[in-house]
């Protein structure tokens, strides 16, 4: 019996293993759907509503509490004169760890941009970009999903020849 | 907040390092590509001891004062000036953008000028004491630029407003109210209502349509579309307060459209302003009389 219970924990454990393992790759699809509604939010307050990019940052620090460290710490970098606005989004985006140094940059990029484009190439630009972040978002799935599953199985699989050789 | 404040740490400390009469003295601060900053005021001017300005400086600094917002700001670009919080004015000389005739934005920018606002309480009481504007009418300020027109208008608003009357502050500008977030950053009065960013015209209509003022205040009236919402406001009983850029007595005349504006009897007082003649800076207040009959 008590075999059978030792067999059934470390079956457990390698699966909580393959969950620990693959969870990173969870929390960054994650934080790109997490942007992706947050830039949506941006869009829609830039393209149409033409806030500037501080208040419309303030805005969607308020709606997504995720992002929030990053919108604010971006908001208030921008209300020092002098600020370099891509220099800023560089610093604050280094606040969410879940963000590869290539979303970063895209991030980045496309804030330093925004700010100088007229507001009839806007939405354009923005447009650009939600395709740029769909196709982002679609490969770090596929990938995530994949390479997820493998170590997600590896471990189980792991757990249950532990478990076999026990019993 | 003082303009400088936008000003980059080197430049800010430059300005406010100066004796202190001299800093709260201070009308202008004018940055221009290739040459030192240089502030204006009642003193003359002063060159600040630093490095010619460079291009690039400058395009940041109008990109940071245009809150790095280009797209928000166009309105004003195309007029060639930033409204700052506070109301204060920064012109922009630069090259213009023009698409099917029409600038649509500005590009090389060569010359900043940042114009402090400032609120001057009992500017417009000499009109009230001296010249018996107690009673809300259509008042026409006349002065050339730096003549303290905007001032003027705006506590006249405030006394009239004060006093009870309902009035709507069309500030297509944001130098009357210098609206930041929504709040005024100057006293208006009690009874007072502010279209912020609104076109001359379609505010003054939109303030008559949906908020039913006594009186209208406007800034710097210019445009034929202005003048016919003047008569609109007139016909509609509403009081106009606006101002008007005016160097010389004869311009009213040379400016076809406000010189039938004056004729008509859309305004009953046109006042001048001189500014030479220190801080109460009335030169002199017509009342409009209508040929051969009574004022």
């Amino acid at each position: 019996m008590i075999a059978w219970a030792g067999a059934l924990a470390v079956v457990v454990g390698g699966v909580g293993v393959g969950r620990v393992l693959t969870q990173p790759g969870r929390d960054r699809l994650r934080a790109l759907g997490e942007w992706r509604r947050c830039l949506e939010q941006l869009e829609g307050e830039v393209v149409w509503r033409r806030r500037p990019v501080g208040e419309a940052l303030k805005l969607a620090a308020g709606a997504h509490p995720e992002l929030r460290r990053v919108a604010e710490r971006l908001a208030q970098a921008l209300a020092r004169p002098g600020t370099d606005l891509r220099e800023a989004a560089v610093a604050a985006l280094t606040q969410d760890p879940r963000l590869s140094a290539e979303e970063a940059r895209l991030l980045s990029a496309f804030l330093g941009q925004v700010g100088t484009v007229p507001s009839g190439q806007q939405a354009a630009l923005w447009d650009g970009l939600r395709q740029e972040w769909r196709d982002l978002e679609r490969r770090v799935k596929e990938t995530e999903t994949a390479d997820g599953r493998l170590v997600q199985t590896l471990c189980t699989l792991a757990g249950c020849a532990v478990a076999i050789w026990m019993l | 907040m003082e303009p400088w404040q936008y000003l980059p740490p080197a430049l800010r400390e430059a300005v406010t390092g100066l004796p202190a009469a001299v800093v709260e003295a201070i009308e202008e601060v004018r940055l221009r590509v290739g040459r030192p900053p240089v502030v204006y005021g009642a003193f003359g001017h002063r060159t600040l001891a630093l490095p010619p300005m460079t291009a690039a400086e400058l395009q940041a600094l109008a990109l940071g004062m245009a809150e790095h917002s280009w797209y928000a700001r166009e309105d004003s670009l195309r007029q060639g000036f930033l409204t700052l919080p506070g109301g204060h004015r920064v012109g922009i000389a630069a090259t213009a953008v023009v698409e099917a005739g029409r600038v649509v934005t500005v590009r090389d920018i060569s010359g900043l000028n940042l114009r402090r606002s400032r609120a001057l309480r009992g500017t417009a009481e000499p009109l009230v004491a001296r010249w018996g504007l107690h009673v809300p009418c259509s008042v026409l300020v006349a002065a050339p630029p730096r003549g303290g027109k905007t001032t003027l208008i705006r506590d006249l608003a405030r006394i009239w407003s004060d006093g009870g009357a309902v009035t709507v502050v069309v500030d297509e500008r944001g130098e009357l109210a210098g609206t930041v977030d929504g709040c005024p950053q100057f006293d208006l009065g009690a009874h007072t209502d502010v279209l912020d960013g609104w076109p001359k015209a379609e505010g003054i209509l939109a303030a008559i349509r949906a908020l039913g003022p006594e009186v209208v205040v406007v800034d710097e009236l210019g445009e034929e579309q202005e003048a016919r919402a003047v008569a609109l406001a007139k016909r509609a009983g509403v009081a106009v307060v606006a101002s008007l850029h005016l160097g010389h007595p004869q311009e009213l005349e040379w400016s076809p459209g406000l010189a039938r504006l004056w004729r008509r009897g859309l305004f009953d007082v046109l006042v001048r302003l001189d500014p030479t003649r220190g801080p109460d800076r009335i030169a002199s207040v017509e009342r409009f009389r209508r040929p051969g009959g009574a004022p």
